[in-house]
């Protein structure tokens, strides 16, 4: 474990935040965003994330401290979506997929060139801190994604001019909502809903990794992005990513208890919570734009009732809180 | 043979009966017939020329003739009743027999010429009192008859001894009185009228009178048994008895019975008889053991015999006839004619194989009618059930069983007696069935062997075979066994033996509970290598396995083995081909379905399996079919194993299989065949590189142990299967090992911890893997790196007295302290006041103590105690006296030596 180390892991004890932070959403660039083969999906993506665990490790064990510059350090997903919309042209639209994180990014690169897609930007964006869907929302003038219902969001809001839509609906019934608006910002629930709902234990995450690849690759998911792009530069991205949280590591049982206590199921707990004596920190409690909470830190995980999720969102590791960002055209 | 003649009132379809009729009211009754005519058909026995003797004129006894039914009594009464009728007719019947058995005296007999003779057969209850018969037959009867009764007030209830001298001295009479006993034990004894005692008392008189007077009375009665009254009184006087018991007698009933049913039986020559019987005496002589002295006599047997085999009407007289209560030589005399009209012609000695039973008519009915017992009629119908039996069961029973129907019937002959020594041996049996040509011994013993195995009612006792009316459960299980037509496709139980051998081979092999829940064995059918599946009951085909360990049984082993066994696993095993482990039997024996040792204790066992619920007599012979016969044969069966090696598919034929013996036999085969895979042909290397290998793919175990299911490809050494637990176990060892982790469905990671033995490491995680769907869920993946973090719970916390501390620019409450120097904050906990002094003597500290307030109960916490300079001693003092229970750290400058 300590051989075949990544030097870089170790500049980032020294590097000042931004440069870390920087150096973190390159390694993960260049991890998630090389191409995925359908049969070997699960593996393969299985294989990126044990290729971030040494990061994790560094990012959890012994810089722990960068997380407290997260916020300032890294380019947030929210300040990207509302300066696309400021400096974009007339026609323009943001499909924010609810809960998309690196992993998907390959489908989505490969089939936008495949499709003959002019990418303008692809990257890593940072999400909110909690990354969770409200901060996201509100990140971008909205008080939830609820508020984006049926173009419910008024003006108040930081896409001004958007028609405005949150849906959990099959790709190809998003079709009749796009219409011919010029400016158009669709939320769309999936896959954050099905993350939750394969969160059971079993093999969710792996089902969750086929599903991406057969939603992402298919030809009612293009036709949505061709009806979106037409006439519009469209990004999509996502409000937060989620963690493989049933691969990660157990506990011992007395810091279990403690965090069954502090966060139950949960990857977060709002409020700045209380302290603890293990060192490294088994959870971090930051203040950001969202006020103070208290987040579980790294890839861990612990029983609680009900059985941990095997999925989650809104602790402290990288594929929670970074999601793709990519900013399309369609030369058609 | 021999132009042998029946007499002819016995040649007649139907055969008259042969009793003679002691009456002389018919014309055919034998006191009718002309004296000649009656003497023509009657041989003078020793016991009728005693009877004539004492008849003679001048001897003085009564003669009794004492002898069951049948025996001739009333035969020998008609005889006298002619001879003393027509004395020259008799005279001149003597004479002739006098020549024929060279007995010259005989010819001397006299007989009584001037007296009346009365007979009177009793039976016909024709008079009510015996006197009746002599007043009404005897000339003088009336007058003596008017005297007694004109007797008045005088007269005895019997006639007076001088009323009948009276009366035989007017005539001498002689008095034959045949079924005496029948009539006098008939008679009624009544205080008014004692009808028994006043014969008893007339019957003396006549005794006394026939004793003391015989030339005025001649007394004959016939008796059936001395234990009768009349018998008693009758002996009083020292009767002549003639017992038909004599020493010569059967020899001479012999005789008189060929002369009464042939009519020119002493015209034929012995030398012809003994040339025409030799090979049947030879054989008799020889197989009974007979001892040379004794030749010549056992030859003039069988000639003197002939045509009957000495031996059948020995076995006639002395058990049949006694055991059936036949009339004895009445009915012998109908039996042995219809032996001889049926069988005559055909035997050159009719023995008790010619008792034909498979005949309706014939001499059996003649037999049967003659059996009182209904047990010996119905031993009749067994008898013939058997020999259908045989003859269904045996394949070509004209060239196989020859003598079925012979043996068949002499057996059941000589199992009529009620003798407990009844049945035959072998060797009798044979000597029977001996007719012009002897039996080969060993042709005799198969046949005899293969009677015995088909029929169910021959029992042994001893050396001896009995014909039996209850079933010899093992012989009819047996002959069932046998019969292969019950079991082919046609049969009643169409393949029923070889599924019962295909379960005695899985019991054995995993009869226990504790064996056939890790093991399954499946033991395959006849048609194995074309189509394994279809014969097998559902719960053994592939489909229904589970996770047990398989293990197939063959029935055979077939020649180039491994290319037979590889083909069948690519055209029946769609999956799961590693998993299988061969059982196969010796390569020397034949196929076990085939082995007809097996085949027939398999069928023995099914059928007594079947029967035993409806007949309590084949309980233990199932239990010792199965436990005794069966299953000791089928222990040691399979004594090696083959275990797939090396896979071809495209070329079955080239796959290359691991044999091996395993030593093992029973239900101890499995395990042993298990332990040796595990610890000689297992190779945990393989294995591990494997498990490695799947969990760099972040592979599911159900994938893992999928592909350890089938075997390797690409001509790589196949990894033997040990099963699902065993694998799952491996799987954890290697976990425990460092080598991998496994993601238990997300639930949690199990994987060594660093700086964890192997061995707290497996106690940590065994049995957490689950089976089935889990497995699916469960994923390997190569160990990582997991964050650690050291520390403590957090301190309880006491009553807040301060105020909350604010947190410093820049950190949030519950950040913990920064390893890097960072401005955190200490944790909240209770407000501790630092209280301090300058060095004084312990009695000042005490007061000072008190002065802050310190009480027994106040907690204090960071206490230190500074002592600038002592020595050792006085630091040993201080450590002593230090209260137990508390750590104590200590710092101090030692001065270097």
């Amino acid at each position: 474990m300590t051989s075949g180390r990544d030097s870089t892991s170790d500049a980032l004890l020294t590097a000042a935040p931004e440069e870390a932070w920087q150096a973190v959403f390159e390694k993960l660039w260049s991890v998630f965003s090389a191409p995925l083969s359908l049969p070997h999906v699960e593996r393969e993506i299985s294989e990126r994330e044990r290729a971030l665990s040494e990061l994790e490790l560094v990012l959890s064990g012994s810089a722990w401290e960068l997380w407290q510059a997260f916020e300032s350090s890294v380019p947030r997903t929210a300040e990207a979506v509302v300066s696309f919309w400021d400096t974009a042209p007339s026609g323009k639209a943001v499909l924010i997929l609810d809960g998309l994180s690196l992993r998907e990014l390959p489908w989505l690169l490969q089939q936008a060139k495949e499709r003959g897609y002019a990418v303008h930007e692809a990257g890593v964006r940072g999400a909110e801190l909690p990354s969770d869907t409200t901060p996201f929302a509100r990140a971008l003038g909205f008080s939830q994604r609820s508020a984006l219902d049926n173009n419910g969001a008024g003006s108040a809001h930081r896409l001004p001019g958007a028609r405005t839509e949150s849906l959990n609906v099959p790709w190809e019934d998003c079709l009749d909502w796009i219409g011919s608006a010029p400016a158009i910002v669709l939320w769309h629930h999936w896959p954050d809903e099905r993350v939750h709902q394969l969160a059971e234990p079993g093999d969710g995450f792996q089902k969750l990794c086929r599903e991406a690849a057969e939603k992402l690759t298919s030809a009612s998911f293009w036709k949505m992005i061709e009806r979106m792009s037409t006439g519009r530069r469209l990004v999509i991205t996502g409000d937060h990513g989620y963690a493989a949280s049933g691969t990660f590591s157990d506990v011992g049982k007395e810091q279990a208890g403690w965090l069954k206590t502090k966060f139950g199921g949960s990857r977060f707990s709002c409020g700045p919570g209380a302290t603890h004596h293990w060192v490294p920190p088994i959870s971090l409690s930051l203040t950001t734009a969202h006020g103070t909470n208290q987040f579980a830190l790294g890839r861990r995980k612990w029983r609680s009732a009900g059985g941990y999720p095997t999925l989650a969102h809104g602790g402290l590791s990288l594929l929670e809180v970074a999601v793709p960002f990519m900013e399309i055209s369609n030369p058609h | 043979m021999l132009n042998l003649q029946l007499r002819d009132e016995f040649k007649g379809g139907r055969l008259k009966g042969t009793t003679i009729d002691f009456s002389a009211d018919e014309t055919t009754g034998a006191l009718n017939k002309p004296a000649a005519e009656f003497l023509g058909i009657t041989y003078p026995s020793v016991d009728m020329l005693k009877v004539l003797e004492e008849a003679q004129p001048g001897k003085g006894h009564p003669i009794v003739l004492l002898g069951g039914r049948g025996l001739g009594k009333s035969h020998l009464m008609a005889a006298l009743f002619h001879a003393m009728k027509d004395a020259p007719a008799a005279t001149a019947w003597l004479a002739d027999w006098s020549i024929n058995l060279q007995r010259p005296e005989i010819a001397a007999f006299k007989f009584r010429t001037n007296c009346l003779v009365i007979a009177e057969s009793l039976q016909r209850q024709r008079y009510k009192a015996l006197w009746d018969i002599l007043f009404d037959q005897h000339p003088h009867g009336n007058y003596i008859k008017g005297k007694w009764e004109g007797m008045g007030a005088k007269k005895p209830d019997v006639p007076s001894d001088l009323l009948l001298l009276e009366m035989f001295k007017a005539q001498p009479t002689a008095l034959l009185l045949d079924e005496f006993q029948t009539w006098y034990d008939g008679l009624r004894n009544t205080p008014q009228y004692p009808w028994r005692n006043w014969a008893f008392n007339f019957i003396q008189l006549l005794s006394e009178i026939a004793n003391d007077h015989p030339e005025l009375l001649s007394l004959v009665v016939s008796i059936r048994d001395n234990q009768s009254e009349a018998c008693q009184q009758i002996h009083r006087i020292n009767p002549v008895v003639v017992d038909f018991q004599g020493k010569q007698a059967k020899k001479d009933r012999q005789r008189l019975l060929l002369y009464r049913v042939f009519q020119n039986r002493t015209n034929v020559p012995p030398a012809e008889i003994e040339s025409l019987i030799k090979a049947h005496v030879t054989e008799h002589l020889r197989l009974a053991e007979i001892a040379p002295a004794q030749h010549n006599t056992r030859v003039t047997d069988f000639v003197e015999a002939w045509p009957y085999s000495p031996v059948l009407m020995g076995l006639l007289e002395d058990q049949v006839l006694v055991a059936t209560q036949a009339q004895e030589t009445r009915d012998l005399i109908r039996i042995l004619v219809d032996l001889f009209k049926t069988r005559g012609e055909q035997s050159p000695v009719i023995t008790a194989a010619d008792f034909d039973i498979t005949a309706e008519k014939g001499c059996i009915a003649s037999l049967l009618s003659s059996v009182a017992n209904p047990l010996h009629r119905t031993l009749l119908q067994k008898a013939q059930r058997n020999l259908e039996a045989v003859q269904t069961a045996v394949k070509e029973p004209v060239k196989n069983v020859p003598h079925a129907a012979e043996i068949i019937s002499a057996l059941w002959l000589r199992s009529l007696s009620v003798e407990k020594i009844n049945g035959g041996v072998p060797a009798e049996l044979q000597v029977d069935i001996t007719r012009a040509l002897p039996v080969d011994d060993n042709a005799f013993a198969a046949e005899m062997a293969l009677i015995r195995e088909n029929s169910f009612n021959i029992h042994p006792v001893g050396n001896r075979l009995v014909f039996k009316e209850e079933e010899n459960a093992e012989g009819k299980l047996l002959a069932n066994a046998k019969n292969d037509r019950l079991f082919d496709k046609s049969g009643e139980h169409d393949g029923q033996d070889i599924e019962q051998l295909a379960a005695e081979i899985r019991y054995v092999l995993a009869g226990t509970e504790e064996i056939s829940r890790q093991f399954r064995v499946v033991v395959l059918r006849k048609n194995w290598r074309s189509d394994p599946w279809n014969d097998l009951p559902e719960r053994d085909r592939p489909d229904q396995w589970g996770n047990q360990l398989v293990l197939i049984a063959l029935p055979e082993y077939p020649e180039n083995v491994e290319a037979i066994l590889g083909a069948w696993l690519k055209q029946h095993m769609a999956q799961r081909r590693n998993t299988l482990r061969f059982l196969l039997p010796r390569k020397t024996e034949v196929n076990i379905y085939f082995d007809p040792d097996l085949i027939i204790c398999a069928r023995a066992v099914y059928l007594a399996g079947q029967w035993k619920q409806t007949d309590e007599a084949y309980k233990p012979l199932f239990q010792t079919y199965q436990n005794s016969h069966l299953r000791p044969k089928l222990r040691d069966k399979f004594d090696v194993f083959a275990l797939l090696d090396i896979w071809n598919f495209a070329q079955p034929g080239q796959c290359k299989f691991i044999i091996e013996k395993h030593s093992a036999t029973g239900d101890k085969i499995p395990k042993a065949v298990q332990t040796k895979i595990e610890n000689e042909i297992f190779a945990p290397e393989d294995f591990e590189a494997m498990a490695v290998a799947q969990a760099k793919s972040s592979a599911s175990l159900a994938k893992f142990i999928g592909e350890l299911q089938e075997p390797a490809i690409g001509g790589n050494h196949c990894i033997p299967w040990l099963g699902e637990v065993t694998a799952k176990e491996r799987v954890l060892k290697l976990c425990a090992a460092g080598k991998l982790a496994i993601n238990v469905r997300g639930l949690e990671l199990l994987q060594a911890a660093p700086g964890e033995t192997e061995e707290a490491c497996w106690i940590r995680i065994k049995g957490k893997l689950g089976s089935g769907k889990e497995l699916e869920q469960t994923i390997l993946q190569p160990p990582g790196a997991v964050p650690q973090s050291g520390g403590t719970l957090p301190l309880p916390l006491g009553p807040i007295t301060a105020p909350p501390v604010t947190p410093a620019p820049g950190t949030a409450p519950g950040t913990p302290p920064s390893i890097f120097g960072g401005g955190n904050t200490p944790p909240t906990g209770p407000h501790f006041k630092p209280l301090a002094t300058p060095p004084k003597t312990p009695v000042n500290l005490l007061g000072e103590v008190e002065k802050w307030g310190i009480t027994p109960a106040t907690n204090l916490s960071n206490i230190n105690v500074n002592v600038a300079n002592m020595t050792g001693a006085q630091l040993s003092h201080l450590l002593k006296s230090l209260p137990d229970g508390i750590s104590y750290a200590l710092n101090l400058d030692k001065e270097a030596q």
